[in-house]
């Protein structure tokens, strides 16, 4: 499913779910770890492709959906996985 | 209608009064203030009142262990999450991250360190961290080193790929069906079939011509459907049908091999395939499976893995009461008792059916229950619906005493580490007793529902076998019969006399194609009765036994009672004038009978016929062979050497004659 793209400044008004910050905790095994919604891959040590997976399985567990092949291409921030957790998410 | 069931302990939810939510609370609270040592402290009383903690509180408190600094009971902690049923992705995520922090010393207490090299067709990358946490699970601390997917054909073949160049003492391969290249062969389907196998082989031959490491293949799961339908089953060459060839033949030819083998199709099945397969994981990641069935698999290769190095459950310990048939026998009386007719009677007689039939191919049994042991007795002497008899049992301890006490008299009677035993029982508060009480034996979570009783121990991975001889058919009645045995020494006076009316023949015999897997087998589970302790797979005795430096034989034992089969094995090699014991080993089944000095004067034999001057043997010692520290001394060996950390070396004479073993008949085959 194809979703808008927010601009930069609507983007910083999305809020991260709580649970979404907590998978972050757990993958990256930083407990302090801050999330924006522009926060991406390169501003996280260890996002990787690797933990990239990872992170998607917790999520789709957690929030009962699976995200579509081009959703998951879709995605360059945490604002992204943001919005789609909110139109799939239980 | 229902009857009213007397519970041991309180029911499911009174598990969670609020003392112990609160005390969960403040656990969570002081690891988030940064005090794990208050945590701690939580989780112990959690403990001690009786708390059982779900999956997810098993992190928690691995995690508070692990920063207080206590790190083997973070990993005991840990490794609990592997047989949980509400163990989630996450929860095994999380797992194996804090598995990860942990140091070298919290793997202290695990009984193998080993390398394995997962070598696969997709991308392995989290299966490869879950295999370590379910390993650790199994006794096993490894250090998984994955190739890049997709090198599974070129990497065995090339001897100087990455794949040897790690040393790895495992090697597990992970096929998925889409790497087969299987199509529809109706024109020639045996001949597709022959083609398919061999190229699968060719991986196993390249392993073993460059490196000694065992070797676990994952078989295929299969997809569920097929171009030809329904029909497919039934027409020779069709897809379904050669997957499902090509399945079995890498089953029989693992077998064949010596080659650990995980039925793959069996789990997924078992899991639903809807579930087990993932196309969307495949295009995105390459990953052959969906995340919730990448644990499922680790277990499972785990659990196998754990077979290949001997670290199997071989005894079950049953409860009774609620266990083997509803109600207490004690207060409900043969009448009262529920077995057979009605839901639940049923589901215990099958549940005992299921227990028989592992008997049946080997697993010991013991009964381990609050009781008179009169009462307990009567069911299995008086209640027609009974499938289990006495018989059955190795051992019966039927006491008011602590579970732990009378498992732990279990294990002595039959010789049996505790690191061999499984604990079968309804009660959760007995099971957490024994658990805390002894870390090292096994403990089965059954349902609440005895309807799941047979299910949850047939699905039970951690009975497996790396092989099956004869000695395993006969292993249980070997075990029964020395129950037997033992009395016959408390009624007989003399020791002397007690052997000589076991009337024990050995019948010392050289490796062959039919022995050689018992003798692999005793080489790597024998940990009591052993002076080496050196392990070797097949490939590593088949060597030995092509060596003209080397004497190797095994004995047989059979008495009065029993036949005990292949009990030893013994490794001398020649190393100038002297015969060197590079091995002995006896199963603990036959300790005591002396027949290790039948084994001694064979090797001093031997040494004659080499025209060596001398036998030397070494004492290693491990946490385990204490029993023979000082056998070399008994058989008059004189002392020669010894080493910091209390390695000692023996030597004697050939020619030195010792006391005749008469009591023991000793035959050649």
């Amino acid at each position: 499913v194809e979703h808008e793209r927010p601009e930069e400044a609507v983007m910083n008004d999305i809020k991260i779910d709580e649970k979404l910050v907590e998978i972050f905790h757990t993958v990256f095994e930083k407990d302090d770890l801050r999330l924006t919604a522009s926060t991406t891959a390169a501003d996280v040590e260890g996002w990787d492709s690797v933990a990239h997976i990872t992170l998607i399985f917790a999520i789709e567990e957690e929030f009962g959906f699976q995200f579509s092949t081009s959703e998951l291409e879709n995605i360059r921030n945490v604002g992204d996985l943001q919005i789609v957790i909110e139109e799939r998410g239980r | 209608m229902g009857t009213v069931r007397k519970l041991k302990g309180p029911r499911k939810e009174e598990q969670l009064v609020p003392d112990k939510a609160e005390l969960l609370g403040q656990a969570r609270e002081a690891m988030n203030t940064g005090s794990p040592a208050a945590a701690v402290r939580c989780y112990e009383e959690f403990r001690a009142v009786g708390g059982i903690f779900s999956a997810g509180e098993h992190v928690s408190a691995a995690k508070a262990y692990a920063a207080a600094g206590s790190d083997a009971l973070a990993l005991r902690h840990l490794v609990r999450i592997v047989d949980r049923h509400d163990s989630t992705y996450a929860t095994w995520l999380a797992a194996s991250r804090t598995l990860d922090t942990l140091p070298e010393s919290a793997f202290e207490s695990l009984s193998r360190r080993l390398t394995v090299v997962v070598l696969s067709t997709w991308n392995t990358r989290e299966y490869a961290q879950f295999l370590r946490l379910a390993a650790a699970r199994c006794g096993i601390a490894v250090s998984v080193l994955e190739t890049p997917y997709g090198q599974y054909f070129n990497f065995p073949l090339d001897s100087t790929s990455e794949l040897y160049a790690h040393e790895p003492d495992v090697v597990v391969l992970c096929p998925d069906h889409r790497a087969t290249g299987v199509k529809v062969s109706l024109e020639s389907p045996e001949g597709a079939l022959h083609y398919h196998v061999q190229r699968w082989q060719l991986v196993w031959d390249a392993i073993r011509r460059h490196s000694g490491a065992t070797i676990i293949q994952l078989g295929l799961a299969l997809p569920a459907f097929d171009e030809f339908g329904h029909l497919g089953g039934g027409i020779a060459g069709s897809k379904s049908q050669m997957l499902r060839d090509l399945n079995l033949a890498l089953a029989r030819e693992a077998r064949a091999r010596d080659i650990g083998f995980v039925d793959t199709d069996a789990i997924a099945a078992q899991f639903g395939k809807a579930a087990w397969f993932d196309d969307r994981n495949w295009y995105w990641a390459k990953i052959a499976l969906s995340s919730r069935a990448l644990p499922v698999l680790a277990r499972h290769s785990a659990a196998v893995l754990a077979a290949r190095m001997g670290l199997s459950r071989r005894c079950i310990v049953l409860d009774l009461d609620n266990t083997l048939w509803g109600g207490v026998i004690g207060d409900d009386g043969l009448a009262g008792i529920r077995l057979g007719g009605g839901p639940d009677g049923e589901a215990y007689q099958e549940f005992q059916r299921t227990i028989k039939a592992l008997s049946d191919r080997g697993v010991i049994l013991a009964v381990c229950s609050k009781n008179d042991p009169k009462i307990a007795r009567e069911p299995f002497l008086q209640h027609p619906e009974m499938i289990l008899g006495l018989e059955d049992f190795a051992v019966f301890e039927a006491t008011w005493e602590p579970k732990s006490a009378a498992i732990q008299r279990v294990a002595q009677l039959l010789d049996l580490g505790l690191s061999s035993l499984t604990f079968v029982d309804d009660n959760p508060y007995e099971r957490e007793q024994v658990r805390t009480a002894l870390p090292d034996v096994d403990v089965l979570d059954l349902p609440d529902d005895p309807a799941g009783f047979a299910a949850a121990l047939a699905a039970y991975p951690y009975l497996e076998l790396s092989s099956f001889t004869a000695e395993d058919r006969e292993r249980g009645r070997q075990y029964r019969a020395r129950g037997a045995a033992r009395q016959l020494k408390e009624e007989t006076t003399s020791l002397a006399e007690y052997r000589s009316q076991l009337n024990m023949v050995a019948t010392l015999s050289p490796v062959d194609p039919i022995n050689l897997d018992r003798a692999v087998q005793l080489i790597n589970k024998t940990n009591q009765f052993n002076l080496t302790t050196r392990r070797r797979n097949r490939e590593e005795v088949v060597q030995l036994l092509a060596r003209d430096d080397v004497e190797i034989f095994l004995s047989r034992l059979r008495d009065c009672f029993a036949d005990h089969g292949i009990v030893v094995v013994a490794i001398g090699i020649q190393d100038g004038t002297s015969l060197e014991i590079d091995t002995l080993l006896m199963s603990c089944r036959v300790i005591g009978r002396e027949l290790e000095r039948v084994v001694i004067d064979e090797m001093v034999e031997r040494a004659r016929r080499r025209g060596c001057t001398e036998v030397r043997g070494w004492y290693l010692p491990t946490e385990r062979n204490a029993l023979v520290a000082d056998l070399y001394a008994r058989a008059g060996f004189q002392l020669v050497d010894s080493l910091e950390g209390g390695a000692t070396c023996w030597q004697q004479a050939v020619g030195r004659t010792s006391d005749v073993i008469d009591f023991i008949k000793v035959e050649r085959s």
